[in-house]
């Protein structure tokens, strides 16, 4: 359903969505890197990224999928700096007293990346399947079935950690 | 919830965002760039008001809103006009629309009594009511009802806003979860006298996307669905009046 269109020029539409989605960009961040300092500084450089490389934008997907991969790629070259070997090994040990337990922690990690990542943009930012293979330049169809065996394996490995 | 959702939930609960749009300009290189161009207006405002006060300040008021400080905002066929102010939660909010050239009704929702752009945002759509220009982009035309929605933020709490045929005196909007909100709708100001407009908080709601609504639809006096947008089955904006119950 689209709503009203952004207007005009990708900076305005880059600011109405930061504006309306910025939290939902932190919390994806947050979920990809584990730690709300790197998460922020992602979320700020990525869609300054996305502004400086706005002309670069052709419109012909969503602005929303063009700018989530500005803030996963600041998101890798921030965990690169912080000298973790990539950012799919987060460490949610840092999130201050309020991380989540070790079963929960090991069950994520235990997902393939891309399982991981196509979760996670389904699950914070709310991406239909257009917009996360979009994102994650693979083909539509891959998202639903990588989809399904995120959630499979997740349900099945929180399933043995309880048990 | 299932377990999955609950512990993609508890991954990121502890964490707070403080949005900082500002700092995402320093960053980019833009807001320098911003601050020198207005200082430069200011200088040429200053000497024209000299010689006519009057309609400069009128031209300057115009002009005064975030949307324009805000490169590829639409051009105005006419000047804003403040639709609406109203309080929620003890925020100051203010409901602007404009017809533009390009894009049709542009409506922006500012928080706070004054102008500022923090927690603003603004939507645009070719809307029935809303004569079309020379330069207005093809496409999508003639929507009945469309709407702009903000998550909630320090300034504003979660929101829906948007325009609607005249003919709606009513609209109601189907959240996700089932629930059914309805708001009378409220007249503009010239020119957009030939448009409605409503505005709801969304109480309770924190984050609002595109899957948080259903459906979205204007009904007449005697309660018939004249206007529909919904999620799942819409062309171009707009969708069969069918889909809306």
């Amino acid at each position: 359903m689209p709503a009203m269109r952004p207007r005009g020029g990708t900076l305005t539409r880059i600011e109405v969505l930061y504006r309306n989605r910025s939290r939902d960009f932190f919390r994806f961040a947050l979920a990809r890197t584990g730690n709300p300092e790197l998460a922020r500084d992602a979320v700020q450089e990525g869609f300054a990224r996305a502004i400086k490389a706005r002309r670069g934008f052709r419109g012909t997907g969503s602005l929303d999928a063009w700018v989530a991969r500005c803030v996963i790629n600041a998101a890798h070259d921030l965990v690169v700096q912080e000298g973790r070997a990539n950012d799919s090994d987060a460490d949610w040990a840092r999130t201050n007293g309020a991380a989540p337990d070790d079963a929960v922690r090991a069950a994520i990690k235990a997902l393939p990346p891309r399982q991981r990542e196509v979760l996670f943009l389904r699950f914070y930012l709310d991406f239909d399947y257009a917009a996360i293979a979009d994102t994650l330049d693979i083909e539509l169809g891959t998202v639903s079935a990588t989809l399904h065996s995120a959630r499979a394996a997740l349900g099945q490995a929180l399933k043995e950690i309880v048990t | 919830m299932t377990q999955p959702d609950s512990v993609l939930k508890q991954l990121v609960a502890a964490a707070t965002w403080q949005p900082d749009w500002q700092a995402v300009l320093v960053r980019a290189g833009i807001l320098q760039r911003r601050r020198l161009l207005t200082r430069r207006r200011l200088v040429v405002a200053v000497v024209v008001a000299v010689a006519v006060i009057v309609p400069l300040t009128a031209a300057a008021a115009a002009r005064d809103w975030w949307f324009f400080r805000t490169p590829g905002s639409p051009t105005q066929t006419s000047s804003p006009v403040v639709v609406k102010t109203g309080i929620w939660e003890g925020h100051r909010w203010k409901l602007v629309a404009y017809p533009s050239e390009t894009d049709g009704l542009c409506v922006s929702m500012i928080p706070g009594s004054g102008d500022s752009s923090f927690g603003a945002a603004m939507g645009c759509g070719p809307v029935e009511g809303v004569a079309r220009t020379a330069q207005t982009k093809p496409g999508a035309d003639g929507m009945k009802i469309t709407y702009l929605a903000g998550s909630a933020t320090s300034v504003l709490p979660a929101y829906i806003v948007g325009p609607v045929i005249e003919s709606a005196a009513t609209v109601a909007i189907r959240l996700s979860d089932g629930i059914t909100i309805d708001t009378p709708t409220f007249t503009a100001p010239f020119p957009l006298d030939h448009v409605r407009f409503y505005i709801v908080q969304l109480p309770g709601k924190a984050a609002v996307h595109l899957s948080t609504f259903d459906w979205v639809a204007g009904l007449d006096q005697s309660g018939r669905v004249v206007a529909c947008l919904a999620r799942t089955s819409s062309t171009n904006g707009i969708s069969p009046l069918s889909a809306c119950h």
